[in-house]
């Protein structure tokens, strides 16, 4: 068979992806529960999450170690007991926490969720904080903390957030001290005024059926009302400063380039941004991944992302880079930076990146999880899934002359952060 | 149970298809038979050098990701000691676009210049980022030629050393190329919502027109059984001692393999497993514990690491995996134990089922292994271990003889 291989084959634009909504349901105390029950496998992923700032512990740590102490052991069962209960039904606990938002997940097979599910709520209901397991937990954390400090990427993300945020919770990170001025008391404090009923939402993915609902509000529908978390301290705006940290022996680089932005989310200036985001550093064709891998070969990866926390939008460029080529790499970094605020974006750039986030889009709707993943993005910023919609809407309709504005408006180079930690030259 | 199609076109490339309506993604994976083992010793990093020129275009399209990038896809690849996986995933409807450009970079790569040069360059700076520039990124530089002789899985995927990437040359690259990229070579899965007609003609009309080329055999050197206890300290800026201990252990394909791949979870699946509950929780001896497999092709490594706590030493450490190992050797692991890794077993197979790329890539490995149906076929494996099993390959695993230790010792202390 004769084949053209010069030509492309023909395409077809993505115009519209299916965002299924989430049933609604309200546990006897109020907590709101949103199902995604579409999946293939007989699998289940209950999240719950606790909109709890970082900021309500005396330092950082507090709302970490409670964290990562969840599950370890509980009222009626001394460490090691609970885990292993859960263990033995092939489940697992994951827990994370962020500036703004704790979360406690469960993943297990759905045919294990009525031996499950009463585990769950007592990891989440019931949790304590023995002395001992504190103390062996903080010595390993303090541990695993001066080895991360060993790393430029660490140390740069700590300078720039430093920076960044200021005095604001956001720049304020866990430092060598707090291992030795946490205690118990601290953790069951935070614990019992924020891991409750009114920080909490629960979202389920996966493939059951109602009895899952009554057995969440069996286990959760008790859960106390405690304190409601304050979350509201915005900031919109960063200084532009350049600070640079040395690093003896290091023979990389962290880079960071970035700012607070004042900009509203899910508005149609917000999805013009995400374009602009994505031509800048958002994919793998992007600008400054073909001029500084692809073209220099000055680093491994680069990126730029647009993030939007409960009380301040970020734009930040990220690397990690040769020493030798440190310098070369921000007179780039800039470079870009300045062409993509004075000259407009080719059509043909703007169909790829077009293609390429409707693409991305139509994956993450793929799937319960997925779905679910998507929709705790959204839900805690105000939104629901009809957030895609005008997404995609914003992404097939935006000209070039508008992201032109929204690069002059946001992305000038002069009113960049930067900061670096590692070494200027070899 | 994973559902498959299988068929063989005239120039010897395998395909696989896999059909799940429940998605309108397509994933695309396509598997070389070509890994680190397959290097020369004096040129090592090759295999994953070369994986970076894939992407550096090919005979009739300039760049590979721009035309996958406008078909709403995305791509990536990762090289192992024993394969090279590249994989796209793309809107359904826009599949063909992925048989052009993969079948064209087997077609024929571009070997321009500026390809080498860069990717020279970038995987440098992977080695500086991922290898040098972190704290204990030099561990598998060092545990690996301690525990292997012979064998190339004596350096790791990213090369011994920096210079012999860049003493890569076109000469080089192009040799690789037809010795290994061949359609006979290759093993190429599309799962999704695609019918097998489909994938059929798509396969004959993108690849069947690409000539077989010499079948590359592999002959390997044979690692001779270890029977001498190796130890090697190293001093590094590091804030604490970490320490390393390799035993060798059975093939992917052994049925043995699945024994200690449980002993492995036994000893460091989950908080309630050994060494954790012990050692971290009840008898505080390590800030961070593992165990695990490599779970290469051939005969792999079964390792035991560790950041001891403050105050206890590299030897204490050793001591206490012995005492472990002693346990495992000597007490039948309860029937609950065993009950609870199978379970964990279980379920992260279904956990690992739920995308159709991660189906594509294991319906590929397995098909290395020998058969795509190995997939069908692991869960049984894990099941019918028995508790004498694991007690019989901890002792013929676990021998002073069989071992290698790295002392990773930190300068500050």
């Amino acid at each position: 068979m004769n084949v053209f291989r010069t030509e492309a084959p023909g395409i077809k634009t993505i115009s519209d992806v299916h965002f299924p909504t989430p049933q609604e349901y309200t546990l006897d105390n109020g907590i709101k529960v949103h199902a995604f029950n579409l999946g293939t496998q007989d699998a289940v992923q209950i999240d719950l999450v606790f909109a709890v700032s970082r900021n309500q512990g005396k330092n950082p740590l507090v709302a970490k170690a409670v964290n990562e102490l969840i599950g370890e052991a509980s009222i009626q069962k001394p460490s090691g007991v609970l885990n292993e209960a859960i263990d033995f039904h092939g489940a697992f606990l994951e827990s994370t926490y962020s500036v703004d938002h704790s979360s406690v997940s469960l993943f297990t097979l759905t045919k294990k969720l009525d031996d499950v599910l009463p585990l769950f709520e007592e990891v989440v209901l019931e949790a304590v904080f023995p002395e001992r397991e504190l103390d062996i937990y903080l010595k390993n954390a303090k541990q695993k903390f001066l080895i991360s400090q060993e790393k430029v990427s660490t140390l740069v993300k700590r300078l720039y957030s430093q920076k960044l945020y200021g005095d604001h919770y956001y720049g304020s990170r866990t430092e060598p001290n707090h291992f030795e001025e946490v205690s118990v008391a601290d953790l069951k404090e935070f614990y019992e005024n924020f891991y409750t009923q009114s920080n909490c939402n629960i979202i389920v993915s996966g493939k059951f059926d109602d009895s899952l609902i009554s057995g969440l509000n069996r286990s959760f529908g008790k859960m106390i009302k405690g304190k409601k978390s304050n979350m509201d301290d915005k900031i919109f705006e960063s200084k532009s400063e350049k600070h640079f940290q040395e690093k003896e022996g290091a023979i990389q680089s962290g880079v960071r380039v970035g700012k607070v932005l004042n900009i509203a989310y899910g508005t149609e200036e917000y999805f013009q941004l995400k374009v602009l985001n994505t031509i800048l550093g958002g994919y793998f064709g992007s600008r400054l991944m073909s001029n500084i891998r692809e073209d220099k070969g000055y680093t491994y990866g680069i990126g730029s992302s647009v993030s939007f926390l409960k009380n301040a939008c970020t734009f930040s460029i990220a690397t990690e880079v040769g020493a030798d080529v440190t310098k070369n790499t921000l007179k780039e970094i800039y470079y870009e930076l300045h062409k993509i605020c004075n000259e407009k974006v080719s059509d043909e750039e703007l169909e790829i990146v077009k293609n390429y986030m409707l693409g991305s889009i139509l994956k993450s709707s793929d799937g319960a999880f997925s779905l679910a993943q998507q929709y705790k993005g959204v839900y805690f910023l105000g939104e629901d899934l009809t957030f895609f919609e005008r997404y995609i809407n914003a992404i097939s309709s935006v000209t070039s002359a508008q992201l032109l504005s929204v690069a002059q408006k946001f992305l000038l180079p002069e009113t960049m952060l930067e900061a670096v930690v590692g070494k200027m030259s070899l | 149970m994973i559902g498959y199609n299988k068929f063989t076109l005239k120039n010897g490339l395998r395909v696989i298809h896999h059909h799940d309506e429940s998605t309108p993604i397509a994933a695309f994976n396509i598997l070389y038979d070509v890994g680190a083992r397959d290097e020369d010793p004096n040129k090592t990093g090759f295999a994953h050098l070369f994986e970076h020129l894939m992407f550096g275009g090919s005979v009739n399209i300039e760049n590979f990701d721009t035309p996958l990038q406008l078909a709403g896809g995305t791509s990536n690849a990762f090289t192992s000691n024993d394969i090279t996986n590249y994989y796209s995933t793309l809107p359904k409807q826009n599949l063909e676009t992925a048989f052009w450009l993969d079948s064209d970079r087997l077609h024929q790569l571009a070997f321009t210049p500026k390809s080498l040069e860069v990717q020279r360059s970038v995987v440098i700076e992977e080695f500086k980022q991922r290898y040098l520039n972190q704290p204990y990124g030099d561990v598998w530089l060092l545990l690996r030629p301690l525990a292997y002789k012979t064998h190339p899985y004596q350096w790791a995927t990213i090369g011994k050393e920096i210079k012999h990437i860049e003493d890569a040359t076109m000469e080089d690259v192009k040799a690789f190329f037809y010795k290994h990229y061949g359609p006979q070579n290759a093993i190429l899965c599309v799962a999704g919502d695609i019918e097998l007609e489909e994938v059929k003609s798509l396969s004959e009309k993108w690849f069947g027109n690409i000539d077989s080329r010499t079948k590359y055999e592999r002959n390997l050197p044979r690692e001779p059984k270890q029977n001498e206890f190796r130890e090697l300290t190293v001093e590094r800026d590091v804030p604490n001692d970490a320490i390393y201990m390799a035993f060798h252990m059975p093939a992917r394909n052994h049925k043995d393999y699945y024994t200690a791949d449980l002993i492995s979870d036994i000893l460091s699946r989950g908080q309630s497993s050994r060494l954790f509950k012990e050692y971290v929780m009840e008898n505080p001896k390590f800030s961070d514990v593992h165990a695990y497999v490599s779970g290469s092709m051939e005969e792999g490594l079964f390792v035991f690491s560790g950041n001891p706590s403050d105050g206890v030493t590299l030897e204490e450490a050793q001591e206490i995996f012995w005492e472990v190992i002693e346990r495992i050797q000597t007490e039948l692991v309860s029937e609950r134990e065993l009950e609870k890794v199978k379970n964990k077993v279980e379920s992260s197979m279904v956990f690992g089922e739920m995308s159709v790329l991660n189906k594509a890539m294991s319906l590929c490995f397995y098909e290395l292994m020998g058969d795509a149906d190995l997939i069908n076929q692991e869960a049984n494996k894990y099941l019918s271990v028995t508790r004498e099993d694991l007690m019989r390959v901890a002792k013929e695993m676990f021998t002073k003889e069989n071992c290698s230790v790295l002392n990773y010792k930190s300068k500050r202390n």
